[in-house]
C-alpha cells in the first residue's frame, strides 16, 4: 500500500528553458478495502475523491523563440506607434545620470527639488519643504535626453501632490521617521542622521520652531495611509490642500522650466559622523559646527 | 453513461467513505451551494452519493470501477501568469536583467500552441495585470484587458495595483475584459464591481467539475481608500474554507485558488500563498502573485489521504507562463477510490443546470 495519498514530488529538472517537476499522487485505496479498524484517524476533512494520476509543472519561457502572434502584435501596434510618438518628447537634458542613495542621492534631490519648487507656484499659501518617498522613483536617469518615457518610467503611479500644514512637533517627527529610513528625498530643509535620530534639523536654514507651522509638499498616496510614515496620516482635512496636479507632471513641468539637469549632492540629509565629500558645497549649518 | 454522470460532491461522499456514515456532512453549506448559483433549486440529499449510498460496507469492497472511467481519464492544462503588470511589449534590449523576455504576442503563440495539442485548458492570472508600463498610463488597462481576451484567458483574479485607476477605472475596463474575474475574499456588493466579481466560478471537463476562486491581498497601505470604495477586504483564510466547502459540496473534483497574496512573508501571521497551504488543504494549486516570486518548480504541501496543495508562482510581467497538467483518473490504482468517488449524483445536475 502506497503512503495514504501521499505525494512524492521529484526535485525539478532544469533543462535549459524548462523545468519540470513530476508529482505523482497515488491515492491509497487501504482506507476503502481495509475496513474500519485500519482507518487513519482523525480522517481528513476533505478527502480528494479523485485520483490525479501525474501533475507535471512546467514553466516556459516567453523569449524570441517564440514568433509574436499577428493579431496580438497587430492589436499592439497602434497603441504603441501612439506611445512612442507621445514617450518620445524631450522634456530636458541630464548633465549626468541621477540615481536613489542613502542618505542623500542626485535622484532624490532632483524629484524633491521639482516638487518643491512646482508646489510652491501652485499653491494657495507658502510652501517649506518637500518629501516623497524613494521607493516612489522606479528608475536611473542616465545622462542625455530625459523623454517622456523616462517621466513614466521614473513616476508611473497616480499620485497627486498635496501640501500638509505641519507643527514643528509634527516635523521633527517626520524627520525621525526619515532618518529611521536612512534618508528619503527632502527639499527645503536639511538634518543630519545620527543613527534612527534626525539632529540638526533646519528649514531654511533655521532650527525648527516646535510652536511653528510648516508647508510640507508631499503625495496623496503617502496622506491617505499608503507608505510608513504616520505623521502624514494625522493631516485633518482642513490641514491640507491637495493641488491636483499628478507628481509625474510636476516632474515634467520642472525639466520643461529648467532645460538642463545637473545631478548634485548639496548635504541636505548626511551621516553626522560623515565628513563632508570633496566638491560638495557645504551647508551653512555645517560651516558653523566647523572648528 | 456520460461521464459527467459521474461527477459528484466528490469530498462528501470521500468523507462518508471512509468514516461513519454522515459524521462530517453537517459542515457543508450545501444551501450555499445553489444560493450562490443563481436561484437553482437546493442541491437533494444530505451530501451522502445518491447511488452508492456513502460509505461502502465496512470491511468490504467498495463498488468496482465503472466501465466508462476506467477506459479514459480526463486530462486539464492549467496555464498560468501573475503580475504581467502592463508589460505588452518584451522588456526592451538596454543590457538589464530581462531583456527580451515577454511580450503579450509571443505569449499568445505559446498558449494557443498548447491549446492547440490539448483539448482541455485554462488559462488563469493572478493578477496585477494593471500598471507598470505607459500602456498604463495612456490607455488604463484596454489593451492589457483586450490582449488577455485574444490570448484566450478564462479567469483572473484582482491585484492591488487593478485598482490603481480606481474601482471605476477598472469596472470602465472591464467591457474589453473576454474573461471572468473571482474574489472570495473581496466583497464587492456594495461597490460598482458588484456583478463583475464572483467568489469563484465553475468548469466541466468531460464531467470533471473544476472550482476556480480569488482571493486578494489586504488594501492596508497598499491601495487607497478612495480607489477600492466599496470593496471590503475579508480575511482570506476564512473566505478560503468557505469557498472549498462549497466547491466540494457543488462536485468539483479539482479546487484552483488564484491568490494574489503573496509567496510568503517574515511574518507569519500574514496570510501568504504558504500559510494557506498549510491552513486550507482542500485546495489543489494555488497559483499566486504579488511577491512576484519565480518558482523553478512548483511546491508541494500536503498530507493525509487529502491529498496535496501545490503552490506556484511565476515570477512577473510576462516573462514566464506557468503550465500544470492534472490528469484525472477513476480506474487504475485508485479504483476503488474512483468507484466510489465518483458515483452518481443528482448534485451535479443542479450545478449544471444553474450553470
Amino acid at each position: 500500500m502506497q503512503g495514504l495519498g501521499r505525494p512524492a514530488a521529484n526535485r525539478a529538472r532544469s533543462c535549459g528553458r524548462h523545468a519540470v517537476g513530476l508529482l505523482m499522487v497515488a491515492l491509497s485505496s487501504a482506507g476503502c478495502s481495509d475496513g474500519p479498524a485500519e482507518r487513519p484517524a482523525p480522517p481528513d476533512p476533505m478527502p480528494a475523491a479523485f485520483a490525479i494520476r501525474e501533475a507535471p509543472v512546467v514553466f516556459t519561457e516567453v523569449g524570441d523563440s517564440l514568433e509574436p502572434a499577428a493579431d496580438v502584435e497587430a492589436m499592439i501596434a497602434p497603441y504603441r506607434a501612439q506611445l512612442e510618438d507621445q514617450l518620445a518628447e524631450v522634456l530636458g537634458h541630464a548633465q549626468g545620470g541621477f540615481a536613489k542613495d542613502d542618505p542623500e542621492g542626485t535622484l532624490d534631490n532632483l524629484v524633491a527639488d521639482a516638487l518643491l519648487e512646482v508646489a510652491r507656484e501652485m499653491a494657495a499659501g507658502p510652501v517649506h519643504v518637500s518629501l516623497i518617498n524613494e521607493g516612489g522613483l522606479r528608475v536611473p536617469i542616465a545622462a542625455g535626453p530625459i523623454r517622456m518615457r523616462h517621466a513614466y518610467e521614473l513616476l508611473p503611479f497616480e499620485n497627486f501632490v498635496t501640501v500638509l500644514s505641519l507643527s514643528g512637533t509634527q516635523m521633527e517627527r517626520l524627520a525621525d521617521e526619515i532618518a529611521a529610513a536612512n534618508g528619503e528625498p527632502i527639499a527645503g530643509w536639511t538634518m543630519e542622521l545620527d543613527g534612527d535620530d534626525a539632529i540638526e534639523v533646519r528649514v531654511a536654514g533655521e532650527p525648527i520652531d516646535p510652536g511653528g507651522t510648516y508647508r510640507l509638499a508631499t503625495v496623496d498616496y503617502l496622506v491617505n495611509g499608503g507608505g510608513t510614515w504616520s505623521v502624514l496620516w494625522e493631516a485633518r482635512p482642513e490641514d491640507r490642500e491637495d493641488l491636483g496636479i499628478l507628481i509625474r507632471d510636476v516632474f515634467v513641468q520642472y525639466l520643461r522650466t529648467h532645460g538642463t539637469v545637473t545631478p548634485e549632492l548639496d548635504g541636505r540629509i548626511r551621516d553626522a559622523a560623515d565628513p563632508l565629500r570633496p566638491g560638495q558645497q557645504a551647508p551653512t549649518q555645517r560651516e558653523r559646527r566647523e572648528p | 453513461m456520460k461521464r459527467r454522470d459521474f461527477v459528484r460532491a466528490l469530498g462528501l461522499s470521500g468523507v462518508a467513505g471512509l468514516t461513519a456514515p454522515g459524521s462530517l456532512l453537517g459542515t457543508a453549506p450545501h444551501g450555499r451551494s445553489a444560493a450562490g448559483h443563481g436561484g437553482a433549486p437546493p442541491l437533494p440529499g444530505g451530501g451522502g452519493p445518491a447511488t452508492h449510498g456513502g460509505a461502502p460496507p465496512p470491511g468490504g469492497r467498495p463498488h468496482p470501477p465503472l466501465g466508462p472511467l476506467a477506459s479514459d481519464s480526463v486530462n486539464l492544462v492549467v496555464l498560468h501568469t501573475n503580475d504581467t503588470h502592463s508589460r505588452m511589449d518584451p522588456f526592451p534590449m538596454d543590457g538589464g536583467r530581462f531583456q527580451g523576455l515577454g511580450g503579450a504576442a509571443r505569449r499568445a503563440t505559446l498558449i494557443r500552441r498548447i491549446r492547440d495539442a490539448n483539448e482541455h485548458v485554462l488559462v488563469l492570472d493572478s493578477g496585477d495585470i494593471f500598471q507598470g508600463t505607459p500602456y498604463f498610463n495612456f490607455f488604463g488597462g484596454e489593451l492589457e484587458f483586450r490582449a488577455m481576451t485574444a490570448m484566450g484567458y478564462d479567469v483572473a483574479t484582482l491585484g492591488n495595483h487593478d485598482f490603481d485607476n480606481g474601482v471605476d477605472g477598472l469596472v470602465a475596463m472591464l467591457p474589453e475584459a473576454g474573461f471572468e474575474f473571482v474574489s472570495a475574499n473581496y466583497d464587492v456588493s456594495a461597490s460598482a464591481l458588484a456583478g463583475h466579481v464572483k467568489p469563484y466560478v465553475l468548469r466541466d471537463f468531460e464531467g470533471v467539475g473544476v472550482g476556480i476562486f480569488g482571493l486578494g491581498i489586504a488594501f492596508e497601505k497598499l491601495v487607497l481608500a478612495s480607489l477600492h470604495e466599496g470593496v471590503v477586504y475579508t480575511d482570506p483564510i476564512a473566505a478560503a474554507r468557505a469557498t472549498c466547502s462549497e466547491l466540494r459540496g457543488l462536485g468539483c473534483s479539482l479546487i484552483i485558488c488564484l491568490s494574489h497574496l503573496g509567496y510568503r512573508y517574515g511574518d507569519p501571521a500574514r496570510p501568504s500563498d504558504r500559510t494557506l497551504a498549510e491552513a486550507v488543504p482542500e485546495i489543489d494549486l494555488i497559483l499566486g502573485g504579488h511577491t512576484h516570486t519565480f518558482l523553478d518548480e512548483a511546491e508541494v504541501f500536503g498530507q493525509g489521504r487529502s491529498g496535496f496543495t501545490l503552490v506556484n508562482q511565476v515570477g512577473w510581467g510576462g516573462m514566464r507562463l506557468g503550465r500544470i497538467d492534472v490528469g484525472f483518473d477513476p480506474a487504475g490504482e485508485a479504483s476503488a477510490w474512483a468507484a466510489v468517488d465518483y458515483g452518481i449524483d443528482r448534485r451535479l445536475d443542479a450545478w449544471r443546470a444553474a450553470e
